[in-house]
């Protein structure tokens, strides 16, 4: 039995995540931060970018704060 | 009517609505961030003491007031201007101080004002700003740089000079056109030989009888900023940019200043100018520091506060010189039939291509899936202005 609701949770865990990774930058929903732009490329949920090692990450403070 | 049709109706005028704002709104920007930039800088100037911009702005031309900067000819203020109405009025609409500053522009200040608030179009200067943009190399990447120096130097120069304050923000405003543009990630590499190139392919390609020949026709006519392929499409999908001082940060084009988020994409016209749009909030942030940095200068010599010597161009520092997680669009040559779908596509809205230049907005033309990162081929010229080499 448990090994049936261990299963029906990790599937509902992947389907979860598969529709957080393909959600519009306007659902700002989902556990993760990498979405798909209406562009078709990857981009990071604002206020986080993408570093230059390409990790979606909150940006430093700005240089002169 | 019937509920399918209701339906499809909605869906046009959304579409329509969608796409007029894809086009809206540039010289509203250049506004924007002109006003915000001087706001900022007058604050930093207070900062430093107390009521300093006031006795500043009491000065020969100048107001206290939104309207700061007169447009004056014959020692006679014959208009008023914020100094966002100039930011955007320089290099869009006038290319010089001295065509602002006579008595012949008095005909056009009320509706260039209108213009590049975003409260209204008109066609005469439409066409005025169309004419500019077909040769405008002053925005674009090392040439725009280097305007920015040549006018900032001679605002620099002139604003220590008795009652010159007001003409040195004219020519501060002209430098700071050029700045800015620096931002749209269209502007930073696109020197316009792309653009040439797909003229030149359309031209030569133009009377094959193939289905090369009616793409090609169409790429034949396409000329000037307006309908520049590639500016287009950075300006349109962005990149993440750095400075020399090491921000980074997600940065568009010069349609993309404030509203890239689909969700203030729904306000209307007016709300969206005050549209809190986090994907652009750190964009606006840098470039209006950057732009209030060069300001502050300016001011600060018309107290007779010299700019520190190799550190008259410290705004630069600022400027975007590295970027990531960029894709070039797909060469126009390999998207025909995309092209054609956006054609028809954009026919159908009211707006024809031939006039409103590619809109990758609407989705049919695609990006390379390969990253495109590097440096713009003017860094160094910008690393030595900025004072660093």
């Amino acid at each position: 039995m448990n090994s049936i609701i261990s299963l029906v949770v990790l599937i509902m865990l992947g389907l979860t995540l598969q529709s957080c990774s393909t959600t519009n930058a306007s659902n700002r929903v989902g556990a993760i931060d990498v979405i798909n732009t209406p562009s078709g490329t990857i981009g990071c949920i604002a206020p986080k970018i993408i570093s230059e090692n390409g990790i979606c990450k909150t940006p430093d403070k700005l240089s002169w704060e | 009517m019937p509920i399918r049709k209701l339906f499809l109706t909605l869906s046009l005028t959304c579409s329509l609505l969608n796409a007029t704002q894809a086009f809206a709104f540039e010289s509203y920007e250049h506004s924007e961030i002109g006003r915000e930039a001087f706001k900022s800088a007058l604050l930093k100037l207070d900062k430093a003491k107390k009521g300093l911009s006031k006795k500043l702005l009491s000065s020969v031309h100048l107001t206290n007031g939104p309207e700061a900067i007169g447009a004056v000819a014959n020692n006679n203020t014959f208009a008023n201007f914020t100094f966002g109405d100039l930011v955007a009025i320089y290099g869009d609409y006038a290319t010089s101080v001295e065509e602002v500053n006579n008595p012949e522009f008095a005909v056009r200040v009320n509706r260039l004002k209108s213009v590049v608030r975003g409260l209204g179009s008109n066609d005469l200067e439409r066409d005025h700003s169309i004419a500019l943009a077909i040769n405008n190399p002053t925005h674009f990447s090392l040439r725009a740089a280097q305007s920015y120096v040549q006018w900032h130097r001679k605002a620099l120069l002139i604003a220590g000079e008795k009652d010159r304050l007001w003409e040195a923000l004219h020519y501060e405003a002209l430098a700071l056109h050029s700045f800015t543009d620096l931002y749209a990630f269209g502007h930073m590499h696109d020197d316009r030989r792309l653009t040439d190139q797909v003229v030149a392919w359309g031209e030569k390609n133009a009377n094959r009888s193939s289905a090369t020949s009616s793409i090609a026709n169409l790429a034949s006519k396409l000329m000037g900023a307006y309908v520049n392929f590639t500016h287009n499409a950075f300006n349109w999908k962005g990149a993440i940019l750095k400075n020399i001082e090491g921000d980074a940060w997600r940065g568009f084009g010069d349609k993309n200043y404030r509203v890239v988020d689909s969700y203030c994409k729904t306000f209307s016209k007016a709300d969206k100018l005050n549209c809190t749009d986090a994907a652009t909030e750190r964009q606006r942030q840098i470039i209006v520091h950057a732009a209030s940095l060069s300001i502050l200068d300016v001011l600060n010599s018309s107290t007779g506060k010299r700019v520190k010597l190799g550190k008259e161009y410290r705004a630069m520092c600022h400027l975007p010189v590295t970027f990531w997680a960029a894709n070039k669009p797909i060469p126009p040559e390999n998207q025909k039939a995309a092209i054609a779908q956006l054609q028809s596509a954009m026919k159908k809205q009211g707006r024809p291509i031939e006039k409103h230049g590619f809109d990758f907005s609407l989705g049919y033309l695609k990006f390379d899936k390969q990253e495109y990162r590097g440096n713009v081929n003017y860094i160094d010229y910008v690393k030595q202005n900025c004072g660093i080499i």
